[in-house]
């Protein structure tokens, strides 16, 4: 079993209701898409959005494939809007 | 507050949470005599889908947001031989009709300062990990930009 931290930006924390949570994976091995499968398992409201949710890793995006080692911290990054 | 991004001379990148007054970055924009000075002040709708839109939340993940802010300046400053680059982006609450982001770029002549500027506004909504909330009077709502 891994622990991964996970946190959140913008649309993304205001439906989690937290910028940041600490969640424990039992497969081996956990991927990236196992982690956003499990968000949008519980916070329906994200679901919607899941294919155009950005992950990163350590300031780098990651793809659904990378898998997520235990202690790592992944950010849930929403579509931008800067400007 | 300040965040600022790489330390170069020629470069000012900056996320802030205080207004952003264009005149602050004029004499660094003109301390060289080069021939062509561009400036784009984006500024907060008051009006939006059908919509008032009374105030925008910008939100930023600033550790991402100012090497990537940095990154397409330099690349316009190469790309474009320009002199100077100024981007500089509000975080917090920005009412409408405020500056929400603002570039300033110098360069030879005109053409190069003209689409610098452009390039830098438009890699900067597609690429910078920077959100905004609009503000109604009846509520508010998340928007993406589109590619």
């Amino acid at each position: 079993m891994i622990s991964v931290t996970i946190k959140f930006f913008a649309y993304a924390r205001d439906v989690v209701g937290r910028p940041v949570l600490v969640q424990a994976f039992e497969q081996e091995p956990c991927t990236v898409a196992d982690v956003l499968a499990w968000l949008a398992g519980s916070y329906p409201a994200l679901a919607a959005h899941a294919d155009r949710l950005l992950v990163a890793r350590n300031l780098k995006y990651v793809s659904r494939e990378a898998v997520v080692a235990d202690g790592d911290e992944l950010v849930i990054l929403p579509p931008v809007g800067g400007g | 507050m300040v965040l600022s991004g790489l330390p170069e001379s020629y470069l000012q990148i900056k996320l802030v949470s205080e207004p952003i007054d264009p005149a602050a970055y004029r004499s660094f924009l003109e301390r060289t005599s080069c021939g062509a000075v561009v400036e784009f002040r984006g500024t907060v709708r008051d009006w939006n889908r059908d919509r008032r839109v009374t105030a925008i939340e910008y939100e930023g993940y600033a550790d991402m947001a100012l090497p990537m802010m940095s990154l397409i300046a330099y690349e316009a400053v190469d790309r474009h031989h320009l002199k100077q680059a100024v981007v500089v982006h509000r975080l917090g609450r920005v009412a409408a009709g405020e500056i929400g982001v603002f570039v300033g770029v110098t360069a030879p002549h005109r053409h190069e300062a003209f689409d610098a500027c452009r390039e830098i506004i438009d890699r900067l909504k597609k690429d910078v990990t920077l959100w905004k909330k609009e503000i109604y009077e009846d509520g508010s709502d998340w928007i993406a930009n589109h590619p």
